[in-house]
């Protein structure tokens, strides 16, 4: 079959579709770049709202300022680059890359076991991965809802991801709401919808519409089902002996956090808890989403927050010298410094001990206040450990930075670990004016290659103080 | 510890409902040859095609009852990914009121009830196969198992196969009967990619949509050469 665009153009795709959804019938192109939708019926505002989101004011894929296209979003958006006039109207959007599935097959353990026996084990990565497609997630929400855009559908199905490799694609791109142009047709995949959106199932109520606060409560329901394998509201407490109602109830009118700090009632036995394996920032936002703002909207976190600390998050994680490990890593927290009287005093969720090193080192990050260029204040806990070849890029420096489009990912700096000598070393790859401040001496600068010794109570300046961060540098015993 | 338990070893919490799933199917001797083929290569279609459903492989759990001279379990109530499609043969007759007989205690037995203190499994699914006329005493396990439905404890859709079926027969079952007016290996196999659809599409939706798998609103729209029997 021949497609024409807008502008003209043919593009050849094949004769049979791959799949059919509610408004249109998808086909892959021949190159194998593609995915063409066209749509069954054809709404009056359809093309106009189409148009809105191929163009510089909405895609996400183009830079907003000079509207050219950005490689950097589009490995995160399957978004429609070009509407498509003829045989009907349709658009094409980038083709998911291979190997990335619906994000369902990844959540839970049967069908883990399913991906595990067809793929092979490794085909569902570590749970640093998962971080990383959360992480990813919020950027993915952040970026859609700083230019006004909800997508009124982030679920499980439209996200598409690889954890083994990282990648993760938002899918189903044309139905998101653009202001003032089509109003939502979806209330969302009932699992991941808002608490007032679920009630809608039994209540309609023409008032309450998808937008980008019940996307925040989707996306963290996915953040929170990514890293803890569970849903936050399906717990044990039964609300009707109806179970579609039931499950109604339980995202709707009387949804409860399973991990509710005082209400209990809902609570699953025997459940290693976000409090152990999260960091207390990313706990904080956990809380905010599920406690807080679950049915007050405007105290949800938003997809910045979740972005900025799952990012942060990935600082803190220490690989677990079990290579069976259900996790592969975890952050360090205070609830891993148990065990007194034994060997290891940091013992991973598997109840494995870290035996490699006699000392980690933990970086405290204070940012520079603004203004008074020398004075530097706590960054909200902040905090790194130290593992053999772990990167500091120019965010860790400057905290005005963060990865994206045009931010330079090249590592600037980088730990090691000698293992014969038992020391820690901070490498410098390529920042400038790194000083090295010992309370026992005068102060060093750290030019580009050097490297030096990591010892308890250094700080370390990373670049200008006027807008560098400034490390103090823990050494724990491990 | 092995490796199967590390991915398995997990955060806890989790527990998903589960969503039975029965096939009542007929093999008696008029379903030899052709049609019981394309009936075992329906089971396994139905079987590859739930497995490539994430939200299938979550939730159903599928029992299969065969009928001829008498009705048996042929596999009992098992997890989608542990289910092994059956070999079918036909022959003998059409003991329809065995298999209803048998489809009520097993639904006693398998199913695990809601309460208001405890998650029991969703409404489950029949799918129900015949060519031809009960040849026992079917009257009584079709009132019941009618009875059942009525109460909404679960939903039966009836296919009939070819000219011998008595549509009355299946509708004295359940209100929701099917027609396959001819019985060819293509349309049996394009009646289990319907069922496929149809559990699919169930295995989402049952999850929070109230009044789901009220079935006939629910079910995709049959292929061509099966029509709705109203």
């Amino acid at each position: 079959m021949i497609v024409t665009l807008a502008d003209g153009t043919q593009l050849e795709c094949e004769d049979d579709s791959f799949a059919e959804g509610g408004e249109g019938i998808l086909y892959f192109d021949k190159v194998g770049k593609y995915v063409m939708k066209l749509y069954k019926t054809v709404e009056p505002q359809r093309e106009a709202a189409l148009q809105k989101i191929i163009g510089t004011e909405y895609s996400v894929v183009l830079n907003g300022l000079t509207g050219t296209s950005e490689p950097y979003w589009d490995e995160l958006f399957a978004w429609p680059k070009a509407i498509i006039v003829k045989p009907q109207l349709g658009l094409t959007m980038l083709r998911a890359p291979q190997g990335t599935m619906e994000l369902k097959w990844f959540l839970g353990s049967k069908q883990r076991e399913v991906i595990a026996k067809k793929h092979g084990a490794d085909k569902l990565g570590k749970w640093s991965n998962y971080l990383t497609l959360a992480l990813k997630m919020a950027r993915v929400v952040r970026r859609m809802h700083f230019r006004g855009l909800c997508h009124s559908d982030l679920s499980f199905r439209n996200f598409l991801a690889d954890p083994s490799t990282e990648r993760l694609i938002l899918i189903d791109c044309d139905g998101l709401v653009v202001p003032g142009f089509l109003p939502p047709n979806v209330l969302g995949t009932p699992m991941c919808m808002a608490p007032e959106l679920a009630s809608q199932m039994i209540h309609p109520n023409p008032n309450v519409h998808p937008s980008t606060r019940t996307d925040l409560h989707a996306l963290s329901t996915l953040v929170y089902w990514l890293l803890l394998r569970r849903h936050p509201l399906l717990g044990p407490k039964v609300h009707s002996p109806e179970p579609s109602l039931d499950e109604a109830l339980s995202l709707g009118e009387k949804a409860l956090f399973i991990e509710h700090p005082t209400d209990t009632s809902n609570h699953p036995p025997n459940l290693l808890s976000y409090t152990e394996v999260l960091t207390p920032a990313v706990q904080r936002l956990v809380q905010r989403a599920f406690v807080d703002g679950l049915h007050d909207p405007s105290k949800r976190p938003s997809a910045a927050d979740w972005e900025r600390f799952l990012l942060r998050m990935q600082d803190a994680l220490v690989t677990c010298e079990n290579p069976k490990c259900f996790l592969g890593s975890f952050v360090l927290n205070p609830a891993n410094f148990v065990n007194p009287g034994q060997k290891s005093k940091i013992v991973c969720h598997c109840g494995t001990p870290l035996t490699k090193f006699q000392t980690l080192p933990i970086f405290h990050f204070y940012q520079p206040k603004r203004g008074q260029t020398g004075h530097f204040q706590n960054d909200q806990g902040y905090i790194m450990v130290g593992q053999p070849e772990r990167n500091l890029y120019i965010w860790h420096a400057d905290p005005a930075q963060a990865p994206g489009p045009g931010i330079d990912h090249q590592p600037k700096a980088t730990l090691k670990f000698d293992y014969r000598h038992n020391k820690w070393y901070f490498q410098n790859l390529g920042l400038p004016d790194v000083q090295l401040l010992d309370p026992a001496r005068l102060p060093r600068n750290v030019k580009l290659q050097d490297q030096v010794e990591l010892t308890d109570g250094v700080r370390l300046l990373l670049g200008p103080p006027d807008h560098c961060r400034l490390a103090y540098v823990e050494m724990v015993r491990v | 510890m092995n490796l199967d338990k590390n991915i398995n070893m997990d955060f806890g919490g989790g527990d998903v409902r589960r969503l039975p799933i029965y096939l009542l199917l007929d093999t008696s001797g008029s379903m030899a040859g052709a049609p019981i083929e394309a009936v075992n290569q329906g089971v396994t279609l139905l079987y590859n095609e739930l497995m490539n459903d994430p939200s299938a492989i979550e939730t159903c759990y599928i029992a299969v009852i065969t009928f001829s001279s008498d009705a048996k379990i042929t596999v009992p109530m098992t997890e989608l990914t542990k289910f092994t499609p059956p070999r079918l043969q036909a022959g003998g007759t059409t003991a329809l009121g065995d298999a209803l007989r048998l489809l009520n205690s097993s639904l006693d037995k398998d199913i695990r009830a809601n309460s208001p203190t405890q998650k029991g499994d969703y409404k489950p699914l029949v799918f129900l196969m015949t060519d031809g006329q009960p040849t026992d005493s079917w009257e009584r396990p079709a009132d019941e198992i009618k009875l059942r439905t009525k109460q909404k404890v679960a939903s039966i859709i009836a296919l009939g196969c070819g000219g011998g079926v008595d549509v009355n027969t299946l509708k004295r079952i359940t209100e929701i009967v099917l027609l396959m007016d001819t019985v060819t290996p293509d349309q049996i196999t394009q009646y289990f990619k319907w069922v496929s659809q149809s559990v699919s599409k169930a295995s989402v939706a049952v999850q929070a949509a109230p009044g789901a798998g009220e079935a006939r609103a629910d079910l995709p729209p049959p292929p061509s050469g099966i029509q709705v029997v109203l």
